[in-house]
């Protein structure tokens, strides 16, 4: 399941990037929609218990920032993407904000492998590389369970290969 | 099939102690439950006093309160079971495997020859059921250890040698500090294979430079913080004065507010000061030996290949003297020392000689034929003189000062990063210490068609960055370090570092 990367003028290293599962936008749907709806659900308690109009007014507020998550995500989905040159990882994200990480496989210290409740009913998994560095951010959220362990197998296989001291 | 539970076979993988659950949440369970029940006593003692409960009975009621706590015990012990059942881990003949949670999996992966050391630890309630945990240190940032825990003492023990044995016959050697030196015996390739050069028995120390007392108490009156400090005083102690002299003695009290300014200064003093006095660095065969302090003397050898990056800075008034500080980020260094600001001095204050030859120790060979014209450039040009790449004249907008200062220089070793006009700043990162590579875009840089670069390496004061460079060449600097970095390191052995540094320190002395 290969989704295309929004890239646009956007390629500093000229590889071809991998996009990741569109189900990620879902996810990331439901897990904004919960405090919004709970913020919805204290708004028309206050209203009914009240009885004032106007204060129906503040759902407004979550609403609208639920259209625009709505609109958002799934474009901030699409713009994540990674790939997988001979010698390094290569993640990218962002669209207002673009930001691209190249992670040597040989600097790679270990690899984690998680997946939260409703990614996991997606079917999803988030791969995460650590180098020796806190400052290296090389996440790679919904990708498919065979894709996430296929990914870690590369890239303990490359690192292995490649391995170089600190 | 799920990703965390992919990995090595079913049977490979082992449990942890059946108390586990109850361990590492057990302490908060126990405070969280005191706490409510001390912070409720009333209440309860209200609810027993009930008329409710004296219409039910005072059985019924303690009938009630036990298949309470039987009810909870059962909830704990049920969710115990089911997140004890989640926890394992594995040892495979090249790795390390740990997995665990209910809801939020996680399975956490490393491989044995990236082990760096492994620790037992005994917490105080775990000893005195028997039980402990295995801390498993990865590398230098934070967050980077594993824990398996719990284990019964003995499993420790095995597991632990299973591990360092597994990863000993794996990499040939036994994981141990990060900066322990292989013993001299061990080497074997053949143009270091021999003793250490003769003029230097093992440990023997040849001293550097010393830092006298007179320029560090210098160097911290001339830093930017003093300054301001003698502007604020000066300018209080003239208010003060004019209030007197019109006032008369009773406007004494118009003093007091130069008071707090002492403190302010005696603490910037001081901190200036910390981890700087008495300040010595020698050459051993292990790597740079820093001693310092005055009461409480400390020493630390810092082998040249732990280091990851250098800064040479020059605060403003310390032009007057030609004054440089060299700081250094090594690997370990922060986890270590947190809390000492001052520990990742190489130099606190010196010529502009002794910051090249602490530059020099760690980057042996810039590589470029006229490294002093570029380090002059780095320490004091601006513009694109000395081989240094300035960014466009675009980016201005976003630098109007430093504009001109900004520059980078990629030489084949090292990137050298120029920046600060007034506080003065050269970082020396060697591409072959660098972790990752990152690339930034906002949407104004986009625009103007610039782009920022950060060079991430181990965690401590140094975070090389370029800001705002031309959008090719962020680009052309991107993939140039990117293939650097990745490149095979070439790794300087202890005794070549010693050979050299010998060399050059006996050619100064004649």
């Amino acid at each position: 399941m290969q989704a295309e990367v929004d890239s646009g003028p956007f390629d500093p290293l000229e590889v071809e990037f991998r996009g990741v599962s569109s189900k990620l936008s879902a996810v990331r749907i439901w897990g904004a929609s919960i405090p919004l709806v709970l913020v919805s659900i204290a708004v028309a308690v206050v209203a009914l218990s009240t009885g004032v109009a106007w204060v129906w007014l503040g759902l407004l507020l979550p609403v609208g920032l639920w259209l625009w998550l709505l609109w958002l995500i799934p474009r901030q989905v699409r713009a994540i993407g990674y790939s997988t040159t001979p010698s390094d990882f290569v993640i990218r994200r962002g669209i207002m904000f673009r930001t691209l990480s190249v992670v040597p496989y040989g600097r790679i210290q270990f690899v984690d492998v998680s997946e939260g409740p409703v990614a996991r009913l997606a079917g999803l998994a988030t791969v995460h590389l650590h180098t020796a560095s806190a400052s290296s951010d090389a996440v790679v959220p919904g990708l498919p369970a065979q894709e996430a362990s296929d990914l870690r197998e590369l890239l303990v296989r490359n690192g292995a290969g490649q391995l170089s001291g600190l | 099939m799920r990703a965390v539970d992919a990995g090595p076979p079913a049977t490979a993988w082992r449990r942890v102690h059946p108390l586990t659950p109850l361990f590492s949440a057990g302490g908060v369970v126990v405070v969280i439950l005191t706490a409510t029940v001390f912070s409720n006593l009333e209440v309860m003692i209200d609810i027993l006093g009930s008329s409710a409960v004296r219409s039910m009975g005072v059985f019924t009621a303690l009938l009630a309160f036990f298949g309470a706590l039987i009810l909870i015990a059962l909830i704990v012990g049920v969710y115990g079971y089911l997140a004890w059942r989640q926890i394992s881990f594995a040892l495979t003949p090249d790795a390390v495997w740990y997995r665990s949670g209910i809801i939020f999996r996680n399975q956490r992966h490393a491989r044995l020859e990236r082990i760096q050391s492994v620790e037992i630890v005994h917490p105080l309630l775990g000893r005195i059921v028997g039980v402990g945990k295995l801390r498993i240190e990865v590398a230098g940032s934070t967050g980077s250890s594993f824990t398996i825990e719990y284990l019964k003492s003995d499993q420790l023990e095995a597991v632990r040698s299973e591990i360092l044995t597994r990863s000993a016959d794996y990499s040939g050697t036994a994981p141990n500090y990060p900066g322990a030196e292989p013993t001299p015996g061990a080497t074997t390739s053949p143009e270091v294979a021999g003793p250490f050069p003769a003029k230097a028995p093992l440990e023997a120390e040849t001293p550097l430079y010393t830092v006298p007392f007179g320029r560090l108490l210098g160097s911290v009156v001339l830093s930017p913080w003093m300054a301001l400090a003698a502007v604020v005083m000066v300018t209080l102690g003239v208010v003060a004065l004019v209030a007197i002299t019109v006032g008369g003695p009773k406007m004494v009290w118009s003093l007091f507010p130069m008071l707090p300014g002492f403190f302010a200064v005696f603490s910037v003093a001081l901190a200036g000061l910390s981890g700087a006095i008495n300040f010595r660095a020698a050459v051993t065969p292990t790597g740079i030996r820093i001693r310092r302090g005055f009461a409480q003397t400390s020493a630390e050898t810092i082998p040249a290949r732990r280091i990851h990056a250098v800064q040479i800075s020059q605060p403003l008034f310390w032009r007057l003297f030609g004054w440089y500080r060299v700081r250094l980020t090594q690997i370990g260094g922060q986890s270590r020392d947190s809390d000492a600001t001052n520990r990742d001095l190489l130099l606190p204050v010196g010529t502009k000689d002794q910051a090249l030859l602490a530059l020099w120790l760690v980057v042996p060979d810039l590589q470029v034929p006229h490294p002093e014209q570029l380090l002059e450039a780095a320490l004091e040009g601006s513009g694109p003189q000395g081989g240094f790449t300035v960014n466009p004249s675009r980016s201005r907008l976003f630098d109007p000062l430093t504009y001109r200062r900004l520059g980078v220089c990629a030489t084949p070793t090292c990137l050298i990063i120029r920046a600060g006009r007034l506080d003065r700043k050269v970082t020396v990162v060697p591409y072959a210490r660098m972790q990752s590579v990152g690339w930034q875009q906002g949407p104004w840089q986009r625009k103007l068609g610039l782009a920022s670069l950060s060079f991430h390496v181990v965690p401590g004061r140094i975070h090389p960055r370029l800001q705002h460079l031309g959008c090719s060449e962020a680009r052309r600097l991107l993939s140039f370090v990117v293939e650097r970095a990745g490149a095979a390191r070439n790794e300087e052995t202890p005794q070549r570092w010693l050979a050299r540094t010998q060399e050059r320190l006996e050619a100064g002395s004649q």
